[in-house]
């Protein structure tokens, strides 16, 4: 399986995935593989409605249908379960944050809303049952337009809360409303004298993730342990205290266990759902373990809608190619917003922060207003919250470049943050890397003379081929500096390595990963330290019972800080053992006086001062005596890790297209990448987050899209609707390494593939339009299919 | 997403057991179960809701390809990748392997059937297009014995809805033997490759010796309306010798003349751009197999 000789090169070997076996022979344990005696099933009743009163609800007919256990309501709720929000749940941001309980109550707010829940004995019984839930709507106006929804005269999604403004921030120029004013003021000023100005409206639409498996939990309550709840979820410890808190059981009595075998997350399964705590309550009241999972035509009503913004974006540039400044008016569709610890809003927020990307302002001004509208919540997706303004940035820019009549590569070159650690116009830290080299690397890799001389002979022939860039700054763990106020978590992470008398390895992490492969690489990082084999370590993750405090498995936490925080537990055991052993080999050493390598730890001064590293570990845990003074047995630790500041990565796109000027037909014809992930731990892996994160972000950008009626009925709730890409739909992706090790990370390793779709909608736009180039047609909206490719060019024609 | 209470499943091994089993129930109540491609996500959505099931899975008598003398039937429970991978269906039949190629995914293939997907009559779905582009002959068998062939043009009424009588059993699509140089081709369009059609054309065509074209037939699928004739196409592409320009006056003609509908896959103009581009590409390929190129 592998030609790893030395065991310290298990750092960085393309090692098969310890996963992969089980999940491709059909022997991984999901959510909905979980079984439990007496065990009910749940099907939620769902408003048929956008925005409507509920008048009443009949449930006599289904509650005395055979098989037919409970139906919840609403009104169980009110007085028996907290509402949201609850601080746990809520982001240190200033918004107007919704009041909301499980099931609604009073009125229905968007297309899918919960109503009520049917608990019987089967899943078809459940289903026959809540087709005999009948609810009596008075119908209300539907909030539907962003825009709309923000203007005085407004219905209101939440009438209590007066607006339908959840969240406005001015990101830039200080604290105080004269601060803001002062550096509008200078922007602008910028804006009046600058040679060249870009102005545009970018409109991204409503598309995000749509996970294999969807959600799920299942809820089992004793009165001697409490709760135990298995839940489809990134983030168990924070289900945990939601759940407490919310339920008002004891900490001490809920225990949250995420499967370790998960179909996916990226993001979808980090927020804290009202369907969990309905669930939660139920088995809770009835005594019996209740399951519910989700149906996919759920799911694609309730999560994944993600990227639903408009974004007001203005460069201005001397004409010698330099970006002087960026203003941005963004607003975002946030949907109804009752959705624990996200709120629709965090994500456009982030996005916002992200905006200025790799460049160097000299002054930015950057606000955001976000609209409650009667649709779904918006979901964290995978590139949260700037797939927008990063496809409106990188398009922008070309069209500065346009517009310079310079190459748009050159003028994204010129304008790189020549070096690091730097701070951006909207305050975000960029540690460390070289992003100059990432893009010399992209552009060593694609020659853009010889593509120009092609694209001109193609040209002559009638083919229409372009060339378009993007790159992307992202993070690499979220740090407690940026997820305390966005979140209300810490952004540590933390890892307990146990070691047992056979010499073989546990570590546990509290962060739930969805498919990831973080049982490899975290094995692989383990053997390497100690000098043992990858099959010798075996990781556990997502069981609060069990692991210690992590906020989730979100933003690249994995290979920033989760095994950082694994690297310095086994650091620490290593010292310990390395002091025992000295002291038993009667010599004055030290940890850096000792190889751990191939099952042995060696002596460096004397390679005859020699021990299996299992005979050493079964001596410290087995057989603590004769041992140094101060010193016991056991060999388990737990280690926490923060870097001093946030961490980011960085990565450039170069994408290659042909376009059929008559139909609008566009192909793909290269895709090429150039990363900075840091040190890699397994290249499989790091190769595998590229393509799907590319793939994830041609798919949103060209295929996917949610849509609302003008009813604010949701269209596009099962796959024929709402389009996948498949295998044959992608181009193959050429990826490149052009890595920087991170030095605030014990290993080098970045957090990598959260953000990493962002640069793919402005690189392929980019593409297309310079195909296009005789037609001057510039691409503002998404999704980029061949029937705008086509409208467009049929108004560029006249 | 789970079914409504489905009293019988039956599993008939023949034609008669399959009819004597559907009679048993009042009209409504009991359907056949083809390849259950579509059927099943209308059971588990609960827009059906049968009380009976009759699987036809092990009729073997639906099933098979045969050419007889130069004609063709295809058994109802034929199944998509048993026509793909039929090298015979070329020439004037070829429309049948384009079609077949590129239902769904690998696994719709292997399972779906051209009995259920005419039977079932989908707006954006090929099957039915092609038959009625090809001109095919839909034969029927009913419990109390009597059969009936009908013709395409008779079979398809409109979205969802055959001549097809619910106690009635499709057997096989058939076509007489083929005029000499006859061919024909079928595309489809969708954002994603195998989608269901935004558009889909199937055009057949027969040529005189002098390599004009006698005879030709234009079935259109992905309009609101379902599967259609294109008469305006139709009559410009008679007469001609296939070229380009004749090609694309013929498609620009079928554009203007069909309604097409805006929805999230495409809007009514792109949909007849669509018609174009997609119908000479098509046309051109049915001229090539004609003339046995």
């Amino acid at each position: 399986m592998s030609a790893v000789e030395n065991s310290a090169d298990w750092l960085g070997a393309r090692l098969a995935r310890k996963e992969d076996l089980r999940l491709v022979t059909g022997q991984g344990r999901y959510l909905a593989d979980i079984v439990l005696p007496g065990m009910l099933h749940a099907v939620f009743v769902r408003s048929e409605y956008a925005h409507a009163r509920i008048t009443g609800i009949d449930t006599s007919e289904a509650a005395a249908m055979p098989g037919v256990v409970a139906i919840f309501t609403g009104a169980d709720f009110k007085d028996t379960v907290k509402p949201m929000p609850q601080p746990v749940v809520k982001p240190n941001l200033p918004a107007r944050y919704p009041t909301f309980w499980p099931l609604a109550i009073e009125k229905v707010k968007f297309h899918g809303e919960p109503v009520a829940v049917v608990i019987a004995r089967d899943k078809y019984v459940a289903e026959d049952a809540a087709e005999c839930v009948y609810v009596d709507y008075e119908e209300l106006p539907v909030v539907r337009d962003p825009e709309q929804a923000l203007a005085a005269d407004s219905p209101l999604v939440h009438e209590e809360d007066g607006s339908n403004e959840i969240f406005a921030m001015t990101l830039t120029g200080g604290e105080t409303p004269e601060e803001q004013a002062a550096n509008a003021a200078a922007v602008e000023e910028i804006f009046q004298r600058a040679d060249v100005v870009v102005a545009e409206r970018f409109r991204c639409h409503r598309t995000g993730i749509t996970p294999m498996e969807p959600r799920g939990v299942l809820c089992d309550w004793n009165d001697s342990d409490g709760l135990t709840a298995w839940i489809t979820t990134q983030r168990p410890h924070i289900d945990r205290l939601a759940l407490s808190d919310l339920l008002e059981i004891p900490a001490e009595q809920v225990r949250v266990v995420a499967p370790r075998d998960q179909g996916g997350g990226f993001g979808v399964k980090a927020p804290f759902y009202r369907e969990n705590l309905a669930i939660a309550y139920a088995a809770k009241a009835l005594r019996r373990p209740v399951r519910w999972v989700e149906s996919r035509y759920e799911s694609l009503m309730n999560v994944g809608q993600e990227r639903d913004q408009i974004n007001d974006l203005e460069i201005a540039a001397s004409k010698d190619g330099k970006l002087l400044a960026v203003r941005n008016r963004g607003v975002a569709d946030n949907g109804v917003g009752t959705t624990g610890v996200y709120w629709g809003f965090v994500m456009p927020f982030l996005g916002a922060v992200e905006l200025p990307n790799a460049y160097t302002w000299e002054r930015g001004d950057v606000s955001l207003r976000c609209a409650t509208t009667n649709k779904a919540a918006l979901t964290p997706s995978r590139a949260f919250g700037h797939f927008p303004t990063r496809f409106a940035l990188e398009r922008a820019i070309d069209m500065v470049a346009h517009k310079l009549d310079m190459e748009p590569a050159e003028l994204r070159r010129r304008n790189l943050v020549p070096s690091l650690p730097y701070t951006s116009v909207t305050g975000e830290y960029y540690d460390s890397g070289d992003f100059v080299k990432v893009w010399d690397n992209l552009m060593a890799q694609v020659d853009l003379p010889a593509f120009r001389a092609e694209q001109a002979r193609a040209r002559e022939e009638g083919r229409y081929l372009g060339i378009g860039f993007a790159c992307g700054v992202e993070l690499s763990g979220v740090a407690s500096e940026l997820l305390v106020p966005m979140e209300n978590q810490p952004g540590y992470g933390a890892a307990t390595v146990r070691l047992d008398p056979r010499g073989k390895v546990y570590v546990f992490g509290g962060d739930a990963p969805g498919g990831q492969g973080h049982e490899t690489t975290t094995a692989q990082v383990v053997a390497s330290l100690f000098g043992i084999r990858p099959s010798d370590v075996v990781v556990t993750t997502g069981d609060t019972g069990t692991t210690p405090f992590g906020s989730g498995s979100i933003g690249a936490r994995a290979g920033s800080y989760f095994v950082s925080a694994v690297a310095k537990a086994c650091a620490e055991l290593k010292d310990k053992i390395t002091r025992i052993l000295a002291h038993d080999l009667q010599i004055e050493a030290s940890v850096q006086h000792f190889e751990f390598t191939n099952g042995e730890i060696i002596y460096l001064g004397d390679a005859a001062k020699r021990k299996p590293f299992t005979e050493v570990v079964e001596r410290i845990i087995m057989f603590p005596i004769n041992l140094p003074e101060d010193e016991v047995g056991g060999l388990e630790h737990t280690a926490f890790f923060e870097a001093a500041k946030p961490m980011i990565c960085f990565n450039a796109d170069c994408c290659i297209v042909e376009v059929d000027v008559e139909s609008g037909n566009f192909s793909i014809k290269r895709w090429v990448t150039s990363e900075d992930v840091g040190t890699v731990i397994n290249p499989n892996i790091v190769d595998g987050q590229m393509h799907g994160a590319i793939v994830q972000g041609l798919s949103n950008a060209m295929f996917e899209e949610f849509v609302y009626d003008e009813q604010g009925q949701q269209m596009s709730a099962d796959f024929e609707h709402y389009k996948l890409a498949t295998a044959a739909d992608v181009p193959d992706i050429e990826i490149t390494y052009a890595p920087t090790p991170c030095p605030h990370t014990p290993l080098g390793t970045r957090g990598i593939g959260e953000g990493r779709p962002s640069s793919v909608p402005g690189a392929l736009s980019n593409a297309v339009c310079d195909a296009l180039r005789p037609w001057g047609v510039e691409i503002t909206d998404l999704p980029l299919r061949p029937g705008s490719v086509w409208q467009k060019l049929r108004e560029a024609r006249g | 997403m789970y079914p409504s209470v489905i009293e019988e499943y039956l599993r008939p091994g023949s034609v008669s057991e399959a009819l004597a089993a559907i009679a048993r129930y009042d009209e409504g109540e009991a359907m056949f179960l083809a390849g259950g491609q579509s059927a099943m996500q209308a059971m588990k959505s609960r827009m059906l809701r049968p009380q009976c099931v009759v699987d036809l899975q092990d009729v073997a008598e639906l099933r098979g390809i045969v050419h007889d003398n130069g004609a063709l039937r295809i058994g109802a429970m034929t199944r998509y990748v048993d026509i793909a991978g039929e090298t015979t269906l070329d020439g004037a039949f070829g429309a049948l392997r384009d079609a077949a190629a590129h239902v769904g995914d690998r696994q719709v293939r292997n399972r779906g059937t051209i009995g259920g997907s005419v039977c079932w009559n989908y707006v954006a779905s090929c099957m039915p297009a092609v038959v009625l582009g090809l001109g095919g002959t839909l034969e029927l068998a009913a419990a109390d014995g009597g059969t009936r062939r009908l013709d395409a043009d008779d079979f398809f009424l409109g979205p969802l809805e055959t001549a097809r009588r619910e106690d009635e059993i499709l057997l096989a699509v058939s076509w007489p033997a083929p005029a000499a140089r006859s061919g024909s081709a079928y595309k489809k369009w969708g954002l994603v490759r195998d989608a269901l059609p935004v558009v889909g054309v199937c055009i057949t065509v027969t040529l005189g010796d002098d390599g004009h074209c006698t005879q030709a037939r234009v079935a259109l699928s992905g309009l609101a309306g379902g599967c259609q004739r294109a008469p305006a196409g139709e009559e410009l592409l008679r007469g001609g010798n296939g070229d380009t320009a004749a090609l694309a006056r013929a498609m620009d003609a079928i554009a203007d003349s069909v309604e097409t509908h805006s929805d999230m896959s495409a809007d009514a103009d792109y949909r007849r751009q669509l018609i174009r581009s997609i119908g000479s590409e098509v046309a051109a390929t049915a001229f090539a197999r004609a003339r046995g190129g």
